[in-house]
């Protein structure tokens, strides 16, 4: 490639766009004028620059005038930027000299009346792209290989979905789960709603799946401590917890949890504790892998060192695979992309105490419903409170929801899930009294409507109020009385309040490990809400699920398999180009006193030190790969030690001073 | 000051937001006056206060910088470093003797040709109203 | 049911003491050794385990098992686990038969005696199968390394772009002249409010320059052959008049073109267009000008006198009642009692309700259709109906009021000969 450092040779194209430009610029005045400039070797115009002999034109200046440095002035560089750059590439220069004078929508079609203004405002704008050709310097763009792994934190529905599709396209894909079976919320549901399907009917074949799938590597029991690297290149740190279960040995037999002297005294939390397991335990029958945890903050041998002469459970256990001095282990994973599906938690209703929650236990939460209806629960299926099927029966919406001093969101599920709580009631008691407080039912899904028109025809009240109208719920004579203003007060034997899907409360950690930003609603804040919804502002973490904000099980499956395909691609790309219109350390500039490190929105910048004749020299180092060319470096820095490539402080204000007519 | 002062303004639009709502003005064809002259910059951030000094300095008769409205910023808050900025920047003027107003920093969406038209019509006006910058000599165009 | 030459083996987990503390495993093999083809029947304390697998493996090479039969646990936990040993012994992994008599016998039973039995009765069915299992070679087929996708609005612009993107070359097909769609049309998005076009067009742009993907705007698919894989569309690019590969899209065209496409309301002629028999029309509608709204009533009798409204006429009531084309044409084709084609001097109408139709409706209307072909211009005509509500006379055949009930293909020669056709 010919490229003449202080001398270059710049050719200036001047496009007629048919009349869009000439009508108004004088193109062929600003023709002259360019020849005027220093460097410039050659200055046409032509009907069409972009058309093919329009391009020609440039290739063959570039091959038979030695033309080194390009500008075209035409449209907007946002049009045809692209279209020039492959044509320089074609003529063997670097794809970097060439700039773009916007003489179009900035001048011809904006000014169509004042043909000598913008005729003069043309020449302006080639002299200044002029100036900026004369300081551009070639660039080379990187390219990174991609490590054809994927991670997926959260093994729910959505991290499920995620983890098989991404592995369906043959990408070995980590699923990394902090309980110890996957399943997520999903598991605990009895039926989903509109269709009133079995919630495990249709999850544990998934989660089956995940276990078998040959390109899928299920890290249960497991938390993300660390992340390094940049898309194509994480570094995770992963720590499995101790189980004190060896799972290679364990059968999932049960045995142990028989045999554990803590049997049925330990609040079992996916009973939403209205059930109580042993010391040991799998959370439910179906748990994929399906094998024994050993709850250390119960288990008497853990917390003391001694459970009676030999703990019960390793003496039942025929397969060996308890050992209660098992260590956790932390593994390093190298992956390429990362999808995020951590779920969700549950508004706590004690912090509306006028709900009653927590005061009686005749006030229960959706979730809670959720264990109390279902055949796996602890009641086994039989809707019963203190042994006795309640009759009467209310429903209190938007607990937590659309509150403008708090949640001020929708939880988008509340609305059906309650619907269906009110028709498993009127299926499974009979001759019970149901009511609905709503305040506004959002039957917006796909059967969700007619869902509902199903179940207000079964004989359930909806009552309307307002939700700062207020209520209370309080115990009386072994009942719950529901006071709700502007309604009769109704005696209920059992209240479920359908609180707000919120962000995981112990969520901060991880945001930060990862450097993805959480929104005002604390969910993780996707790129574009509309255009990138499961993009993160950091390269190559992807969002899916309840994370990124309140969803029902068909919208959280499909933004699964959206953010699937879009963590597959850089994989199956290979490769990430990166830009080289990155920030560069002028080394001999800068002097480490790291004023742009705190300003950069990526955390791309890092303070150095090493050792320079003799010396300790501070330095900034940029990483290309995390950098994305915003310049706010460049901006900051007093001394011009850092600058942006292809829009360097230099090549800038050489604009400013050729239009300023100042050298 | 004669009528046929022409102010020349000195005009920083970020790539993704702003320069596109230039774009649309073209499109359009919103009528805005030629005294500007655009410079893209990949982000309003991406202003040196140094590039806005110096152009008031050398005889530029205002300097607009714009950005993408606060949230929308393409590098997440760019923009609202660049509005940090404007801060000292203004304070610098003082100190120099040039009129504030000679600078100034306007959010302009991809959506709103409209909007920078008169962005850039209410700004020309006013800088007719201010007169020639006083370091306009210093100037060797025009 | 003894094929020669099978040889299966049986292996039953005693799975700790889950299986075996409920089902003898001892007997069950016993018995299982009894069994037409079995070559060797064991039992084992873990038949997943290392072992277990190896026990299987050994005696397939050295016994020459060729089927292979373990009672265990669900399938759902361990087929894989249990195909996957076969084949490691060079066995197709299809010859594996597997019977669950953990979850549904032994974890479901307490009594010992039943539940062995039953898990005899288990193992003896697997053994029947898999004596006539046959090798199964999973078949691959090549997938063609492309993709369609229809409709180029939001959703096809993003879905293309993450196909392309991820390294497949992409068809986009879009039956309007531009990528784009509804929100295109749309001015702000919720609940953001950020301009629709402004966060559109860049994805439009990616896709026209996108290296993978094949833009067919103005096209439609009209056919699809095949499954999945091997797909093949047809898919009909319509004619733009215009050569896109020369059009810079600079609008010039638009200046200069004559034709502007502007809803064009119809003005209201000067003076009263031609119409045949004045007089009489003129006639009819001082006749009728007391009615509150003539418009039907005239229509009426000029339906009977011409046997359908002519347009011309139609035309000229507009401008004498002042009353819109439209409105005009709208009762004219809505009420059944005018027509607005000619009718023959004998309309004839068949029933085609269900009650004629089984009857042979179709053929008496064939008939009429074939006999009234080469009858005198404006003689006959033909009209079919949905039931005239007289189906016990069926099939049901009206010339003008007169009905003929229960007819027949030679019954509609003789009307037809006594009106004067042939």
């Amino acid at each position: 490639m010919k490229l003449n450092g202080e001398s270059p040779k710049i050719g200036v194209y001047i496009c007629e766009c048919g009349i869009n430009i000439s009508a108004t610029v004088n193109v062929e005045k600003v023709v002259e004028y360019a020849r005027t400039l220093p460097n410039v070797t050659v200055s046409r115009y032509y009907k069409y620059m972009c058309s093919d002999p329009g391009q020609a034109l440039i290739k063959k200046d570039i091959k038979e005038l030695g033309v080194d440095r390009v500008v075209v002035a035409s449209c907007s560089p946002r049009m045809h930027e692209p279209t020039f750059r492959a044509v320089l590439e074609d003529a063997g220069l670097n794809p970097y000299c060439f700039e773009m004078a916007n003489i179009r929508e900035h001048c011809s079609w904006a000014h169509a009346h004042e043909k000598e203004k913008a005729t003069e405002k043309a020449k302006d704008l080639v002299r200044m792209a002029v100036a900026k050709a004369k300081l551009l310097r070639p660039l080379e763009k990187k390219e990174v290989p991609v490590i054809r792994t994927a991670l997926v934190i959260g093994g729910g529905i959505s991290g499920i979905q995620a983890a098989l599709e991404v592995a369906n396209k043959g990408i070995k894909t980590y699923l990394v789960e902090r309980s110890p079976s996957i399943g997520g919320r999903m598991a605990q549901l009895d039926k989903t709603f509109p269709t009133l399907d079995c919630s495990a009917c249709i999850l544990t074949p998934k989660m089956v799946d995940v276990a078998r799938h040959p390109d899928i590597e299920l890290l249960t029991y497991s938390i993300v401590e660390k992340v390094d690297g940049y898309i194509g290149n994480f570094k995770v740190t992963v720590r499995k917890k101790a189980r004190y279960v060896d799972i290679d040995k364990c059968v999932g037999c049960g045995r142990c949890a028989e045999a554990c002297r803590l049997k049925g005294r330990v609040d079992d939390e996916f009973n939403e504790n209205l059930g109580k397991r042993s010391a040991i335990y799998v959370p439910f029958p179906q748990a994929v892998p399906l094998k024994y945890t050993i709850d250390p903050n119960k288990c008497i041998y853990l917390k003391t060192g001694k459970c009676g002469e030999f703990p019960p459970c390793k003496k039942a256990c025929e397969a060996n695979a308890i050992n209660h001095e098992q260590k956790d282990e932390v593994v390093e994973l190298d992956v390429g992309t990362i999808i995020v599906a951590t779920g969700y938690d549950l508004f706590d209703p004690t912090e509306k105490p006028e709900y009653g929650y927590g005061k009686s236990n005749r006030v229960i939460t959706g979730l809670e419903f959720e264990r109390l209806v279902s055949s796996s629960g602890p009641t086994g299926g039989h809707i019963e409170i203190d042994g006795k099927e309640p009759k009467k029966v209310v429903f209190i919406q938007c607990v937590g929801s659309r509150d403008r001093k708090g949640n001020e969101y929708c939880s988008r599920v509340c609305c059906m899930y309650t619907a269906k709580h009110a028709h498993l009631v009127r299926e499974k008691v009979r001759g019970a009294e149901l009511t609905v407080y709503y305040t506004d039912v959002r039957a917006f899904g796909k059967g969700f409507e007619e869902f509902y028109n199903r179940v207000k025809d079964e004989g359930i009240s909806y009552m309307r109020r307002e939700l700062d109208d207020p209520i209370e719920v309080v115990e009386k004579d072994g009942k719950v009385v529901v006071k709700a203003d502007g309604h009769p007060d109704i005696e209920a034997d059992l209240v479920v309040l359908a609180t707000a899907i919120i962000q995981r409360k112990d969520i901060g950690g991880l945001a930060k490990v990862l450097r993805i930003s959480q929104g005002a609603d604390r969910f993780f804040l996707e790129v574009h809400p509309k255009l990138r919804p499961m993009d993160t502002a950091t390269r190559g973490i992807f969002l899916a699920g309840c994370c990124q904000g309140p969803k029902d099980i068909p919208d959280t499956v499909a933004q699964a398999s959206g953010a699937a395909a879009r963590a597959a691609i850089p994989i199956l790309h290979g490769k990430i180009d990166l830009d080289p219109q990155t920030s560069e350390v002028i080394d001999k500039n800068c002097d480490g006193c790291a004023y742009c490190i705190d300003p950069c929105p990526y955390k791309a910048l890092t303070l150095i030190e090493y050792m320079r004749d003799g010396a300790i020299k501070k330095t900034v180092e940029a990483n290309e790969a995390l950098c994305q060319g915003c310049g706010v470096c460049q901006a900051t820095c007093p001394k011009q030690g850092i600058i942006v490539r292809g829009f360097t402080l230099e090549q800038i204000s050489a604009m400013v001073q050729a239009l300023l007519g100042v050298t | 000051m004669s009528d046929d002062f022409e102010p020349l303004i000195v005009t920083f639009c970020c790539n993704w937001c702003s320069y596109a709502g230039a774009d649309l003005a073209g499109t359009s064809r919103v009528q805005y006056p030629p005294n500007i002259r655009i410079i893209r910059v990949m982000c309003s951030g991406m202003v040196h206060p140094n590039l806005v000094i110096d152009a008031l300095m050398k005889g530029a008769d205002g300097v607009l910088i714009c950005g993408c409205h606060p949230g929308d910023c393409h590098y997440l808050e760019g923009n609202l470093t660049a509005e940090k900025r404007a801060e000292a920047i203004r304070l610098m003027l003082e100190d120099l003797g040039i009129e504030t107003e000679r600078f100034r920093l306007e959010w302009v969406s991809a959506s709103e040709g409209q909007r920078f038209g008169k962005v850039v019509k209410d700004m020309v006006e006013q800088i007719k109203t201010l007169g020639p910058s006083p370091y306009r000599t210093q100037r060797m165009t025009q | 049911m003894s094929d020669e030459g099978v040889k299966v083996g049986v292996y039953v987990c005693e799975c700790g003491i889950n299986i075996s503390a409920t089902v003898d495993v001892e007997k069950v093999v016993e018995y299982v050794k009894s069994l037409p083809n079995v070559k060797i029947a064991r039992h084992y304390k873990y038949m997943c385990s290392d072992p277990g697998q190896q026990l299987i493996k050994n005696d397939i090479k050295e016994l020459n098992i060729d089927k292979v039969v373990v009672a265990s646990c669900s399938p759902r936990m361990h087929e894989n686990t249990f195909r996957n040993a076969v084949e490691e012994a060079g066995l197709n992994p299809y010859c594996f038969e597997m019977t669950n008599i953990r979850e549904q016998c032994s974890w479901v039973h307490k009594d010992r005696e039943k539940a062995t039995a039953k898990a005899i009765d288990f193992v003896s069915a697997a053994v029947a199968r898999a004596s006539l299992l046959e090798p199964l070679e999973k078949r691959k087929i090549n997938v063609t390394p492309t993709a369609l996708v229809i409709g180029a609005g939001i959703a096809g612009i993003q879905a293309a772009l993450d196909i392309a993107d991820s390294g497949y070359k992409t068809y986009l097909v879009e039956r309007t002249p531009s990528v784009g769609g509804r929100m295109a049309q749309l001015d702000k998005t919720f609940p953001t409010l950020d301009c629709s076009a402004c966060i559109l067009t860049p994805k439009m742009v990616d896709v026209a320059r996108h290296s993978n993907i094949e833009l067919l705007t103005y096209s439609e698919v009209t056919d699809i052959d095949g499954y999945v894989g091997n797909f093949k569309v047809k898919v009909k690019m319509k004619a733009r008049s215009i050569d896109v590969s020369k059009c810079t899209g600079c609008a010039v065209c638009i200046e200069n073109c004559p034709v502007t496409l502007q809803p064009q309301i119809p003005k209201k002629p000067e003076k009263a267009p031609a119409v045949r028999d004045k007089g009489y029309i003129d006639e009819l509608i001082a006749k009728h000008s007391h009615h509150p709204a003539p418009l039907v009533q005239i229509m009426l009798d000029v339906n009977k006198k011409y046997r359908y409204l002519p347009r011309d006429v139609l035309e000229y009531l507009s401008f004498k009642l002042d009353i819109p084309f439209s409105t005009i044409y709208r009762a004219a084709t809505f009420y059944k009692a005018f027509n607005i084609e000619l009718r023959g001097k004998y309309h004839i109408r068949v029933c085609m309700g269900t009650g004629c139709h089984v009857r042979g409706a179709r053929n008496i209307a064939d008939m009429v259709r074939d006999k009234i072909a080469g009858a005198k211009e404006g003689l006959f005509s033909l009209e079919t109906v949905n039931c005239l509500g007289t189906c016990a006379l069926g099939p049901i055949m009206i010339v003008n009021e007169e009905v003929h009930g229960n007819m027949s293909v030679d019954k509609v020669d003789d009307i037809l000969s006594s009106l004067g056709g042939e």
